[in-house]
């Protein structure tokens, strides 16, 4: 008998959402601060990532980091959410080395500073247990630089950019 | 001469990071409640993290008891969905048993903040570099390798 490894896309979902959180470990370890606040809140994260890309409605994932004394955007990463869903030959593709290169480039971030993950849908969005409302903070005076692809997989994957003062 | 156990269990995409560390702390409390699960709990979201890193797919969490040392390994992408490989049957002992210790595999480069969060939570459940072996796991291989010595003698004998 022979046998085929077959890919759904709940398996996609599973290996994006676990995959855009490792993504932004590496960042915010790579940025001089301590990942565990995010890591500590795994189960909370992995809950809306996973809800709202199995519907669909997962638009962007951002990563803020910030200074507590102002309040100001010190930095951010964007990964947009790209679906194509039934594209792709079943690889499972994550490039953390292009984080890493771009991350050189930026430079690490004040160790005061302070963190926090949003998460953007499109309208219509179930709401899920831990999660509300928000908003982002002024990206005034920021350009936007994109990565272009660093998480795929059959189609569904995430754009990374970052953010950093023009 | 340690007992050894290996188990591997299917992660990503076969089910989550967070979902395989539970699946490993049902095996290792073999469905009990109390103060151990509670500990190995508690430390999910870094247990996650070291698994969506893959460290264990190489290296593998230890647990060790005053009975049989545990070794878990980790399946990812077409190996965890094919799942031939896996072996996530219930263990014939009690791997918490008295004294016990998990020591978690760590990239290198996380290995700082890591044993800091974990910390925070026990003292019994620890992160190494993942290219260092367990100090009885050493000794483990050591025996196993000197029992896997080449008789040549014996087999070239008629």
């Amino acid at each position: 008998m022979t046998s085929v490894v077959v890919n759904t896309f709940t398996n996609s979902v599973i290996y994006v959402a676990d995959n855009i959180l490792m993504s932004m470990k590496e960042i915010i370890r790579l940025s001089g601060l301590d990942p565990s606040n995010l890591v500590e809140g795994w189960s909370l994260h992995k809950r809306g990532l996973q809800s709202w890309l199995l519907s669909r409605h997962l638009e962007t994932v951002v990563l803020e980091v910030f200074d507590p004394n102002t309040d100001a955007l010190v930095g951010r990463w964007d990964i947009d959410v790209i679906y194509t869903t039934g594209v792709g030959d079943g690889v499972f593709w994550t490039d953390t080395a292009q984080i890493k290169y771009h991350i050189q480039k930026v430079g690490v971030v004040p160790s005061q500073a302070r963190y926090r993950l949003l998460l953007q849908n499109k309208p219509g969005a179930d709401e899920v247990d831990g999660w509300g409302p928000g908003k982002y903070r002024s990206t005034d005076g920021f350009a936007r630089h994109s990565l272009g692809s660093t998480i795929e997989h059959n189609g569904l994957g995430g754009n990374t950019a970052y953010w950093r003062k023009a | 001469m340690t007992t050894v156990v290996r188990r591997t269990f299917r992660s990503t995409p076969h089910r989550d990071a967070l979902d395989t560390w539970n699946a490993i702390v049902e095996l290792l409390t073999q469905g009990r409640t109390g103060a151990e699960r509670t500990e190995l709990i508690a430390v999910g979201g870094i247990g996650a993290s070291i698994i969506a890193d893959q460290a264990p797919k190489e290296a593998a969490i230890v647990v060790t008891c005053d009975g049989p040392r545990t070794r878990i390994y980790c399946l990812y992408d077409d190996n965890a969905l094919d799942g031939s490989d896996a072996n996530e049957g219930g263990l014939g002992f009690e791997p918490l048993k008295g004294d016990w210790r998990v020591s978690l595999p760590c990239p290198a480069d996380d290995l700082a903040w890591v044993q800091n969060a974990l910390k925070k939570h026990s003292t019994r459940i620890t992160a190494r570099d993942r290219d260092t072996a367990v100090a009885l796991d050493t000794n483990t291989s050591a025996a196993a390798t000197q029992d896997l010595v080449f008789d040549q003698k014996g087999f070239l004998a008629p």
